[in-house]
């Protein structure tokens, strides 16, 4: 059955109806459209064209203001370095559960299914509130360290929230991203680097051997979107710098979002002149991804699966 | 290894939720107890039991039931096309289905209300359930897509052959034999939904307040008690619901 089946009409509007294009168009429809006119919306708007920004001179003016502000690289630097911290802690964590999981035989067990699940799927705004609870220096982990003896009081407690170098904040997004790393890389895993990676045992490569050069090569072609999409919620993420951040360095979401919600139009434009600096970024680095899974991944030959 | 894997990541998540769990029926839990001397619920029953917080647990339900539902709608047929088809157009739809997550999360929130209060249906619940199934969509197509790959096509043919109307196919033959699929998608969507606190603020203009805004705004400055028990109040359907999803087959995105 069509979706469309039943459609009445002349011939071609019952073959259009029932094209896999009209099947994927009220997605897609909804999802570009939203995310298109958010995006169009967004660089005119940084640019002063558009009604939210009515008034505001046409040009580069925001972008000018932006980069002149004395905060601007200290903020665009602590959140590159949080971004790629988070990135390459939830991929290389992300990884090494997908390893793990097939580095035996069986189906993987519906515990750890949930548990991952269960990682991806946990509110941001709640992970970073469990996170303070924890690792605040009156969190729990500073009341053990304390009962053990390696501590006397609260402030000997290494500042994990709120700190300088976002440690709360890596935290906090590694930890909720390398479950996502693993789940998107599973099929993959699961599909095709388990016997390739059986096949490379059984020819005597060594652990690191079969990891290296059969395993990640393999699930390359997950591995990259992935980080790419890891790296786009890092780099631009509200919850976890708002809630686990300090006053300075702060990151460019937080400083975008300040901008946005003050009263004056033109700083609105700054808004999104800031949002859309860290969209270049983001591409970039897309480009960067696309570009070494190039050359990591490893052709697999569709006759072949 | 799958040991290592299982209780680091248990441990994890127990302790996240053991020590809010602990926090909201503490009492003067003050440094350096591990566990609290003291414990009362009268903070927590007075946070649950407060009008904002079934307010926002209404609000909350309304709108992500509705963008469950639409998401749903919107995705199926979608995710039994892509299920059919593999090869250039299959990607070119992934891709567009992708585009939302490589965007910044503060940049998109704020392009999409500057969309909807172009509509002019900025700050209510409608142009929050449209704000949400921007990251809605893509997901439940991406879980009801994996469901469907191994759905024999066939089986609606031989039923359409022995003339079942296409709702009967869709209700007797088809749903039945993916349900679990369609059981873990919808809860899924539901959570994407439920946890979105940003999009929520902004399309909501701050008048829209879910659970996921409650807490959001009792942890930048409230008491820690109260603040534990709203997280509770998040985290709670989510593990129920991602509990039923983990009951389908296999719910893995599809690459």
């Amino acid at each position: 059955m069509t979706p469309s089946a039943g459609i009445v009409g002349p011939a071609w509007v019952r073959r259009v109806a029932r094209s896999p294009i009209a099947a994927v168009a009220p997605a897609i429809v909804v999802v570009g459209l939203g995310a298109g006119y958010a995006l169009v919306e967004g660089l005119g708007a940084s640019f002063g064209i558009g009604a939210p920004v009515a008034g505001v001179p046409i040009g580069l003016d925001a972008y000018r203001r932006v980069i002149a502000s004395p905060t601007f690289w200290e903020s665009g630097l602590f959140s590159m370095w949080v971004a790629v911290a988070s990135t390459v802690l939830a991929v290389a964590g992300g990884t090494l559960i997908s390893w793990w999981w097939i580095s035996r035989p069986g189906r993987i067990r519906r515990i750890d299914m949930w548990l991952v699940h269960l990682s991806v799927s946990i509110p941001h705004v709640a992970w970073a509130v469990a996170f303070v609870a924890v690792l605040s220096q009156s969190g729990f982990a500073a009341r053990v360290a304390a009962v053990v003896g390696l501590i006397d009081r609260p402030d000997q407690f290494p500042v994990l929230i709120a700190d300088r170098a976002g440690l709360g904040i890596i935290a906090t997004i590694a930890t909720k991203e390398l479950a996502f790393v693993a789940l998107v890389t599973l099929p993959l895993a699961t599909r095709r680097a388990r016997d390739a990676v059986t096949a490379a045992a059984t020819l005597g490569a060594s652990h690191s051997q079969r990891l290296r050069f059969v395993f990640i090569p393999t699930i390359a072609p997950a591995l990259l979107p992935a980080a790419a999409a890891v790296f786009a919620f890092a780099l631009g993420s509200y919850e976890a710098p708002a809630l686990l951040g300090g006053q300075r360095p702060r990151t460019l979401s937080i400083v975008a979002l300040e901008h946005f919600r003050a009263s004056d139009l033109t700083r609105r434009a700054d808004a999104f002149a800031v949002s859309t600096l860290i969209g270049a970024v983001i591409v970039l680095m897309v480009a960067l991804l696309w570009f070494v899974g190039r050359r990591v991944s490893r052709p697999t030959p569709r006759a072949a699966r | 290894m799958r040991v290592a894997v299982r209780s680091t990541l248990s441990m994890m998540l127990g302790l996240a939720v053991g020590v809010l769990a602990v926090a909201a029926v503490s009492f003067r839990w003050v440094f350096p107890q591990v566990v609290p001397d003291e414990f009362s619920v009268a903070i927590a029953a007075r946070t649950l039991r407060s009008p904002a917080t079934g307010a926002a647990l209404g609000t909350g339900i309304i709108v992500s039931v509705s963008v469950t539902l639409i998401a749903l709608a919107l995705a199926w047929p979608a995710a039994r096309a892509m299920a059919r088809t593999s090869g250039r157009w299959r990607g070119i739809v992934f891709a567009v289905l992708f585009l939302p997550s490589i965007l910044p999360p503060v940049g998109l929130a704020m392009g999409l209300d500057v969309a909807l209060l172009n509509l002019g249906v900025d700050g209510s619940r409608f142009a929050v359930i449209l704000a949400h199934l921007v990251p809605a969509v893509p997901y439940a197509v991406a879980v009801l897509t994996a469901t469907l790959v191994r759905y024999d096509d066939r089986l609606d043919l031989q039923a359409a052959t022995l003339g079942a109307s296409p709702l009967q196919v869709l209700r007797h033959v088809t749903l039945p034999q993916v349900r679990s699929g369609v059981v873990a998608a919808a809860a899924l969507t539901f959570v994407v939904s439920w946890s979105q606190y940003l999009l929520t603020l902004l399309a909501g203009s701050g008048r829209v307040i879910t659970p996921t805004v409650l807490l959001f705004n009792a942890a930048s400055g409230g008491n820690p008690v109260t603040t534990a028990t709203l997280a509770l109040v998040v985290i709670v359907p989510v593990l129920v619901l991602v509990s039923v999803a983990a009951g389908a087959p296999d719910q893995g995105v599809p690459v």
